[in-house]
């Protein structure tokens, strides 16, 4: 039974493998992976003798962790508040709400973030100094250190409903006797939120870090590219973006399997990590 | 209920999808059609007379770089009529240069001929994708032998053989759709009893006196200067306008000076110049503040706000794009004109150049093609006086006519299509619409009359009042009368392709660059400014400035030696 999506796994995932062969070659299309000739570590050399790289392995690293731990802890605390919601409209009301910006591409909630911090008569800025809050307009999108906060922020906005569904369907699927226990025992909801449905949620949440850990390198460009600009180029680049300047952009595809190969190294040890520390602390884990 | 609404939405999410995956049946009916009307056609041209009315029609498969393309529209029908073909379209959709690797690596590449940049020309050359035309273009091609010329040698590629196929310049008046690139609002230019902008410090000094009495326009700041991003990188605003402004050849990230010594735009006096000036501008107030962040909409909103006065807009974009919205809603003073400003009005302008031949999307011929002689026919005639026709007018009697001798749009076609832009992919679009195959607006064929409907008449009518008005006031009928001599040049640095070894290094300096420039020109003083200029030229250095300007030279310098042989 299972031969089919074995094969499946095999054809899409093993068999390109191969085509790492092309990260220790000087690869150029006309010649080919057969005939391009060998040059051993020299892709790698380059890679790691290159300051950007790492400046770019920073950024994703912070970026990474900032939405991770953003993520985390604000897809948690808004399930376990909106599962306390007793108006069933309301609830899907917000439900909906939240969820939408998933849905919507990054051009369009890079504008929308533009707009919203434009120093050209933008609403923040507006706000802000209706408030009396700044003299002059602040020009946002150009302060560098800002950059990973807007960006976190942002990619909260877009993601938060989203996740939080895994987390609401568990929380429904928790059993009612405990509920009715703790009320017996007189538990507040306060208390029956921290005592019950904050550890029902734990397993579920170990098992997705475990998961995202894994996807840290891998943050796309998209968001990155399409909020940057050159003011915060130092602080916006991202290993996949540093991947598409420097090898999809100019046609160097042996740089890039480098890349992706060390990328996926990582990874690899980032989610044995995490699921060692998991299994030591006493939680779910994947291996 | 439920479970229903989420199956018919799969249904139709999937039909969506296999429609868009069959848009590109590209099959055509053609044939029928040409078997019908058979040797009624009669051409004359030598190309396609030769084979008898009863020979089948040969099918040719098309690289075709347009995605809305009709194949059964009139003029493809007529076109294969003609030359005794049928059309079997492979067409290009995503990332062209993605696509085009891919084909190579798969081979599976346009069995008959297909058009590539000349980057990749050179690519699939080195890969024996291509087929040599010398001999082909020897015994099928008189029309391309013929209107190349003197030119012919031109056509050849490092090795002496001829890969792909573009037009030479024949004309001898520049296109009347050439214009500069720095606009000025034309109320500006009223205010001041409309002045010829010819410098920078006239232009300063212009917007400087209608910014002082007119500092908001509607509650929102007056934008004196301003550019555009199109490609989100900030590089639009800076490099094309240093060229421009300095009168130099735009050879792309270098310049090259009269002994052919190159040296990168980064670094030069010019560039700095340039900076200075938008740093002046920043300094007063009159720069716009998101000049390196604001992305095109963001700029068609300010501009319709009626805010921006003056700045480096390309001509393909603000005036074909965001005037029509102006005039769409009545609003035809803040149409923009446009002068070739430089720092120096005495000094020779040469940002106007043209190439000797026009090689950017050039016809190639696959090695794969099994009937290559019918290919070239094909190809070959294209390049005649009635193929050029064909794909720039389209047919006599349904898109134009001729009138006194000369040939003129059909009214109810041109209403027709300024109705529905997309009505050319159904009428008179081929796959070699665009590419370097049709002769550039304003040359005129061998009847006298021009080879394309975009004539300075054309573009005169296309004027509003108020537009025509303005150049009245100059003395001018078009923006190209503004513009100096056309310099023709046998070819540009940046399109003979990257050079393999250096090409990271230009990625890193083009990189170190974009960062500091607006660092550089959204500085406090001078002091600061020379500062951030001569640390960006430090690193510059360090990234290996030196290593690419070589390389380029070199690459520039036996360029230049091979075309001076051709062209003696």
């Amino acid at each position: 039974m299972s031969v089919p999506f074995i094969a499946v796994l095999f054809v899409f995932h093993y068999l390109p493998l191969w085509g790492w062969l092309m990260a220790f070659q000087k690869y150029s299309i006309p010649l080919g992976i057969l005939g391009s000739p060998f040059i051993g570590f020299g892709q790698f050399a380059e890679l790691f003798g290159d300051s950007r790289f790492y400046q770019a392995l920073r950024n994703t690293f912070a970026m990474s962790g900032m939405s991770l731990i953003a993520g985390f802890v604000c897809a948690i605390g808004l399930a376990l508040l909106l599962n306390e919601v007793r108006s069933s409209l309301y609830k899907r009301t917000i439900q909906t709400i939240v969820y939408i910006p998933h849905f919507v591409s990054w051009v369009v909630i890079s504008n929308i973030v533009i707009y919203l911090l434009s120093p050209d008569h933008g609403p923040l800025n507006e706000l802000l100094a209706g408030l009396e809050v700044i003299g002059e307009p602040i020009y946002f999108m150009s302060k560098e250190k800002w950059f990973w906060v807007i960006h976190t922020l942002a990619g909260l906005w877009k993601e938060l409903g989203w996740s939080t569904i895994i987390y609401l369907a568990v929380l429904a699927g928790v059993n009612p006797e405990m509920y009715e226990a703790a009320d017996v025992d007189g538990a507040g909801r306060f208390a029956k939120m921290r005592r019950i449905s904050l550890p029902s949620l734990l397993p579920t949440a170990t098992l997705l870090l475990i998961l995202a850990v894994g996807q840290m390198l891998s943050t796309g460009y998209e968001s990155q590219m399409l909020l940057g600009n050159s003011f915060v180029m130092d602080y916006s680049q991202v290993l996949d973006l540093y991947a598409l300047d420097y090898s999809l952009s100019i046609g160097d595809y042996s740089y890039g399997v480098a890349i992706s190969m060390f990328k996926s190294v990582v990874s690899i040890v980032l989610v044995l990590g995490v699921n060692t520390i998991a299994k030591r602390v006493g939680q779910s884990h994947v291996l | 209920m439920r479970r229903q609404g989420i199956a018919l939405t799969v249904l139709a999410l999937s039909l969506g999808l296999l429609a868009g995956c069959g848009g590109n049946n590209s099959e055509n009916g053609a044939q029928q059609e040409g078997a019908a009307s058979g040797g009624g056609a009669a051409p004359s041209s030598s190309a396609a007379a030769s084979p008898s009315a009863a020979k089948e029609p040969t099918k040719i498969q098309i690289g075709n770089l347009f995605p809305n393309l009709d194949v059964n529209n009139p003029v493809m029908k007529e076109l294969s009529v003609r030359t005794n073909t049928t059309f079997d379209l492979i067409t290009v959709t995503g990332d062209r240069n993605q696509k085009f690797d891919l084909w190579l690596a798969s081979g599976d590449y346009p069995e008959d001929t297909l058009v590539l940049k000349p980057d990749y020309v050179e690519k699939y050359r080195t890969a024996g994708a291509l087929m040599p035309l010398d001999d082909l273009i020897e015994q099928y091609g008189p029309n391309i032998k013929e209107k190349y010329g003197k030119y012919f040698d031109l056509l050849r590629s490092s090795d002496g053989h001829i890969y792909s196929l573009y037009v030479p310049k024949l004309s001898t008046e520049p296109s009347p759709l050439l214009q500069a690139n720095f606009a000025v609002r034309y109320d500006v230019l009223e205010d001041a009893g409309y002045p010829e902008i010819k410098t920078f410090d006239q232009l300063y000094d212009l917007l400087n006196t209608f910014y002082e009495s007119n500092p908001s326009i509607d509650g929102k700041e007056t934008i004196p200067f301003a550019g555009f991003d199109y490609y989100g990188n900030g590089a639009d605003n800076l490099s094309s306008p240093t060229f421009d402004a300095s009168g130099l050849v735009n050879q792309g990230n270098f310049t090259i000076d009269d002994e052919n010594n190159a040296q990168l735009l980064y670094s030069t006096d010019e560039m700095k110049r340039y900076y200075q000036f938008l740093s002046k501008l920043y300094n007063s107030n009159m720069l716009d503040k998101e000049f390196f962040t604001l992305n095109s909409e963001g700029l068609v909103k300010k501009i319709t706000e009626g805010r921006v006065l003056a700045g480096y807009f390309p001509s393909w974009w603000v005036q074909p794009e965001v005037e029509k919205v102006l005039r769409a809603s009545g609003d035809y003073d803040h149409q923009y004109a446009y002068f070739p400003i430089t720092f120096d009005s005495s000094a020779e302008n040469k940002s106007f150049t043209s190439l000797m031949t026009r090689s950017n999307w050039n016809w190639v011929i696959s090695s794969k093609s099994k009937h290559p002689e019918e290919v070239m026919k094909l190809l070959d005639y294209i390049f005649s006086d009635e193929g050029q026709i064909l794909i720039n007018w389209g047919i006599e009697g349904r898109h134009f006519e001729v009138k006194d001798g000369k040939r003129t749009v059909l009214a109810d076609f041109n209403e027709k299509k300024a109705a529905n832009p997309d009505l050319q992919w159904t009428e008179t679009a081929s796959p070699f619409m665009g590419t370097s195959i049709y002769l550039d607006h304003g040359t005129k064929l061998a009847d006298g009359d021009y080879a394309t409907p975009t004539t300075k008449e054309s573009v005169i009518s296309g004027y509003d009042d108020r537009t025509k008005e303005v150049l009245a006031k100059y003395g001018k009928e078009v923006w190209s009368d503004f513009l100096p001599k056309i310099q023709l040049m046998p070819a540009l640095l940046y399109q003979l392709g990257d050079i393999e070894d250096v090409r990271a290094d230009m990625k890193r300096l083009q990189q170190a660059w974009l960062k500091d420039s607006p660092k550089i020109i959204f500085s406090k003083d001078e002091q600061e400014f020379d500062a951030k200029w001569d640390s960006m030229q430090k690193s510059l250095e360090k990234e290996g400035a030196a290593k690419a300007t070589d390389a380029y030279e070199q690459l520039w310098a036996t360029t230049m030696e091979r075309y001076q042989t051709i062209l003696q």
